[in-house]
């Protein structure tokens, strides 16, 4: 573990340069360039595998991308594992909440508390240690819940909640794991129109938190009514980067959307 | 800490939550019932006589075989059909510490913790890439290599197979009777007291998560490579210390008994017992351990008393065991595919409703 892996520093910029990535010889994404300031609420859209969630895998380092740089600040993301993202502030919503059925509320937040290692296990294992690192871990649960008024369902398995609640303590767990910098993956997939206030709103408060967000969804009304810049694409191209106004009057943009022979005008094969 | 109505039901002292929990939790009483009808058992068996003394040894054997491989299988979620190989090398390394300084008794169990532990992380390794069928194509593959290492080995040097010392602590034998179950037990209590320990210190939470999603475990923060090597190594050493004390119990390590065979009937038990938990797979091994024993007593008298002839049974044994084991196997993973615990809890469950219900009616709470 290296030693400016704690080590956080207060307004970083993500950069993402040049991403290409292949996976099982298909082109997901090409050339991807963009870069979130600090603060801001950078929204992605796009057309089903536009390479939306691909690129929060490759910033997420779970898919690593065959050519280009993913920084943030002066750490290269490419080199970090996964569940090490938290160590440099990122935190990450899924955008299907159903993996963890079993597990409750409360552990899903605070999974990121876990030790890591048999040294981290070992410490522990002492009886007061154990309870005194669990109730840390369970208090930073509660607190994360509390903030998303969620703390009635710490201790109700996943499965038995509602998909926007759960959707809720999906983006609780990653505001745990990170904090800075948040991943947020289809926040409202899966959650009726009414209950996609609750999650709107969510969002506007992490926003004057100043965290920076980056807000993936399939619906553009949200991410335009949530976003500060807005980035546009398809078949894994960036069709546009800006105010979410003049991006999403843009005519490529308007194209992809509608579907009007999109491909043959971007030039790229369909890949999914 | 500012406490309204609803945070105070939520968010109470540590203390009287968790007593709370452990009282009024659906699957206490289930754990109870498990966890009693094990300890009687193990008493009958105890002052049963020499009869049940052995079997006794043999479950108690299987009993740490199955918690090995429920921590691999059940706790963190991947699959494997090597078993009998972690067995196999268990005993040959206790087989051939024979005659050697090293044979002095706790020395052969440790050993084979240490070598399980190392075999067991380097077939994991393939875990890092594959899943599902190609895993256990890859845990298969190391059952047939150990088969053959063991079978050379063994005709080369060992035709009648490598002969394990009766089992003495310091000056006292304990290789046979109730000395040996004491022996025995008091080391699966050890193994399950260890792997308890080792889930309680948030690494079962962890496997949970690896077993039900490894991506969305590992962007929750849980370093999911680390934590299932982890769980292929201890599954190997406590199945290897399985093997070391299934060499001591039949006096010889004999690569015929840890075939594909075992394997399977070791994944038979720990999902006939209850694949979600350790007492789970004490129940299933003892269940499954103890049942040709009744079978090969009662079954023959039970078919003659219904005109059956049972000279069938009786010749071909093995065959039926077997076959009727996985047909249990079969029913289990059909019907009920938490096991026997599966159905204690379900009995818990409904007991529970009848009772709540002639209290006050549950409150329910409404989504926000």
């Amino acid at each position: 573990m290296n030693a400016d892996s704690e080590v956080k520093t207060d307004a970083r910029r993500l950069r993402v340069d040049g991403v290409d990535v292949d996976l099982g010889g298909v082109r997901i994404l090409r050339g991807v360039t963009f870069d979130v300031r600090p603060g801001e609420v950078f929204g992605i859209v796009g057309p089903n595998g536009a390479g939306k969630t691909t690129i929060l895998n490759v910033i997420d380092g779970i898919v690593r991308p065959s050519a280009g740089t993913v920084r943030y600040g002066d750490v290269d993301l490419c080199r970090v594992r996964p569940h090490d993202m938290r160590k440099h502030g990122i935190g990450r919503s899924l955008q299907s909440t159903h993996y963890f059925r079993d597990l409750t509320a409360l552990q899903l937040v605070a999974l990121g508390e876990l030790p890591n290692s048999i040294v981290g296990a070992l410490r522990f294992a002492g009886h007061r240690k154990r309870r005194k690192a669990q109730a840390e871990a369970r208090d930073k649960g509660m607190e994360a819940l509390r903030q998303f008024g969620l703390e009635q369902y710490a201790n109700r398995p996943l499965s038995e909640l509602s998909s926007a609640v759960q959707k809720l303590v999906d983006i609780a767990r990653a505001v745990v794991t990170g904090g800075e910098l948040l991943l947020l993956d289809e926040p409202t997939s899966g959650v009726s129109g009414h209950e996609r206030g609750g999650i709107g709103e969510a969002l506007r408060r992490l926003r004057t938190l100043g965290r920076t967000i980056v807000l993936i969804d399939h619906d553009p009304g949200f991410v335009t009514g949530n976003c500060d810049r807005l980035m546009a694409m398809n078949f894994g191209e960036v069709l546009d980067v800006g105010l979410p106004d003049e991006v999403m009057s843009s005519e490529a943009v308007k194209r992809s959307y509608l579907g009007e022979s999109a491909n043959t005008d971007v030039g790229i094969e369909r890949d999914l | 800490m500012t406490t309204d109505a609803i945070k105070d039901r939520t968010g109470a002292g540590v203390l009287g939550r968790t007593l709370g929990r452990m009282l009024g939790r659906q699957g206490s009483g289930t754990q109870f019932v498990m966890g009693a009808g094990l300890l009687a058992a193990a008493l009958w068996a105890l002052n049963g006589g020499p009869f049940l003394n052995l079997v006794g040894q043999s479950c108690a054997v299987y009993a740490v075989a199955a918690i090995g491989q429920s921590v691999l299988i059940g706790s963190a979620g991947q699959i494997a059909l090597s078993g009998a190989a972690f067995m196999a090398i268990g005993a040959f390394v206790t087989g051939s510490l024979a005659g050697t300084p090293l044979e002095t008794f706790p020395f052969p169990l440790l050993i084979c913790a240490v070598v399980g532990w190392l075999v067991g992380l380097l077939s994991g390794l393939p875990g890092l890439r594959f899943r599902g069928l190609y895993l256990l194509l890859s845990s298969l593959a190391l059952q047939f290599m150990v088969t053959a290492v063991t079978k050379n080995y063994q005709s080369a040097r060992h035709p009648a197979g490598l002969e394990v010392p009766p089992l003495h602590i310091g000056p006292l034998d304990v290789s046979t009777g109730q000395s040996f179950y004491i022996v025995l037990i008091t080391l699966l209590a050890t193994v399950y007291l260890v792997v308890a320990l080792v889930e309680r210190t948030g690494v079962g939470l962890a496997w949970r998560a690896i077993r039900e999603s490894e991506e969305a475990a590992a962007v929750s923060g849980v370093d999911a490579v680390r934590w299932k090597l982890y769980a292929f190594a201890m599954s190997g050493a406590i199945t290897a210390v399985a093997g070391c004390l299934m060499a001591y119990l039949v006096g010889r390590a004999d690569y015929e008994t840890y075939n594909l065979n075992l394997s399977i009937a070791l994944i038979t038990m720990i999902y006939i017992g209850g694949i979600r938990s350790r007492l789970g797979a004490l129940t299933g091994a003892v269940i499954i351990t103890a049942l040709p024993y009744i079978l090969q007593l009662r079954l023959p008298g039970w078919l003659a008393g219904l005109g059956i002839d049972a000279n069938w049974y009786t010749e071909n044994q093995s065959i039926a065991n077997a076959g009727l084991f996985n047909l249990l196997f079969l029913l289990v993973v059909l019907f009920e595919p938490e096991g026997v615990q599966g159905l204690l809890g379900k009995a818990e469950r409904l007991l529970r409703r009848t009772l709540s219900g002639r209290r006050t009616g549950r409150t329910t709470e409404s989504p926000a």
